[in-house]
């Protein structure tokens, strides 16, 4: 018989410290809002302490909490963002070209699959669960993705 | 982390810098989960999670693998019931009826590790138990024959709660305190209104409010009607809560706001 991953409260405990920066910085690139991904973080393991008894171990319990941080994350984005109480970081003269509306045109798998790999460390299996696709399919997504920042990236460049 | 080209790097830590000075507050998440406890509608669900919970733990310690079903590759076990040869399937309801003449014992089928499970079940008034059935204790779920697709009005008239009709003004609720949330579903931390308060109406005037789960509306003119404390002393203790309502759009607004420990 096979011991399904833990879903109770020390474990999804243990998920937030572990991983607790990664996921902020996770919440920041899906919502856009630097400064509300602490309450993002906050209110998405509020949601996966309520939900505990959904998660039935069909994947690593730090996808299922990314799907919950990246949909938190996501009803963010659609409210208007706060007064800016600092001007946002822009590139100064002879750094690398912004990066963030190259991102943003990425395709939607591409741009979560990066997110996920980059920011909040997760596995390919991980990935595969909070996205929903086959782990086989997670490295080629963000293949694919790299390539067509670089691809991009330069062309502004030149 | 992976390794990208550095003006990747560079571009994707300007998007999302390192919050290196955050620190995680866990007692907050938890406080956060607290407040949306919702303790009438989640008890079926407890229920099956327990069994399923105990299913699992008797399987491991005494490593045989028990003749279970599940419902699909996701896992998550679907509420069916048998009851006399005939399967039901569980349905969340808004309005909780009373129960009629006690009917006798159905089945909950092994699912997912969980054992096999007896609940007691009772007649729908009006309706036939080859329809639908009422399973005793729980005021949230009813059962329905598995397939239906025609219902009568008696069991459809209970899966939205009623209107607040302009006319019944006020309204007076009473009944268990079930959450309170922000307007767009966020938790609520500051105990400053507008926000949510859900209640099972066990008692109402007029009475056809009454068993019904309502969101009733907070407005910021009622000031700061509860407090950190009533949420520590009546939601978080299963205590209730009596609401005088007005209503606009059909919807239910808070005139008055009294929260009752329990006793």
């Amino acid at each position: 018989m096979t011991v399904r991953p833990r879903s109770d409260l020390p474990a999804i405990e243990a998920a937030y410290a572990a991983g607790y920066h990664g996921y902020l910085r996770l919440a920041a690139a899906v919502s856009g809002h630097n400064d509300r991904s602490a309450d993002i973080v906050q209110e998405a393991f509020a949601r996966a302490v309520r939900a505990r008894g959904s998660f039935h171990g069909d994947g690593p319990l730090e996808g299922w909490i990314a799907r919950i941080v990246v949909n938190v994350a996501r009803d963010e984005a659609r409210r208007p963002p706060a007064p800016a109480i600092e001007p946002a970081a822009s590139p100064a003269a002879g750094e690398t070209p912004a990066l963030a509306p190259i991102v943003a045109a990425l395709p939607e798998r591409q741009r979560l699959v990066l997110f996920l790999r980059y920011y909040a460390d997760l596995s390919y299996t991980a990935i595969a669960t909070a996205v929903g696709v086959e782990v086989s399919t997670v490295g080629p997504t963000l293949t694919a993705a790299l390539r067509t920042l670089r691809e991009r990236m330069s062309e502004v460049e030149r | 982390m992976i390794e990208v080209d550095p003006a990747i790097a560079a571009g994707l830590d300007r998007m999302a810098p390192s919050h290196a000075a955050a620190s995680p507050d866990w007692d907050d998440v938890l406080r956060r989960a607290r407040y949306d406890r919702h303790p009438v509608r989640r008890r079926v669900i407890a229920a099956v999670v327990f069994v399923v919970a105990i299913g699992i733990a008797t399987a491991i310690l005494t490593r045989v693998s028990g003749v279970t079903s599940r419902s699909g590759a996701g896992g998550a076990c679907a509420l069916n019931v048998r009851y006399r040869g005939v399967a039901y399937s569980g349905r969340t309801i808004a309005v909780a009826p009373e129960p009629g003449s006690r009917l006798g014992t159905a089945v909950i089928p092994p699912c997912d590790g969980a054992g096999r499970q007896t609940i007691q079940v009772a007649r729908l008034p009006g309706v036939s138990p080859g329809v639908a059935l009422i399973w005793i204790g729980t005021t949230d779920t009813l059962l329905i024959r598995t397939g239906m697709t025609r219902l009568p009005d008696a069991v459809t008239r209970l899966f939205n709660a009623p209107a607040c009709r302009p006319e019944d003004a006020p309204v007076h609720l009473a009944g268990a305190w079930l959450g309170i949330l922000r307007p767009n579903g966020r938790t609520e931390l500051t105990m400053t209104p507008p926000y949510d308060l859900e209640i099972f109406a066990a008692r109402a005037t007029p009475r056809r409010y009454r068993r019904a789960f309502l969101t009733v509306r907070v407005p910021a003119s009622l000031g700061r009607p509860l407090t950190e404390h009533d949420i520590h002393t009546v939601l978080d203790k299963g205590g209730s809560i009596a609401i005088t309502a007005t209503c606009r759009d059909g919807g239910y607004v808070a005139e008055q706001v009294r929260p009752h420990p329990p006793a």
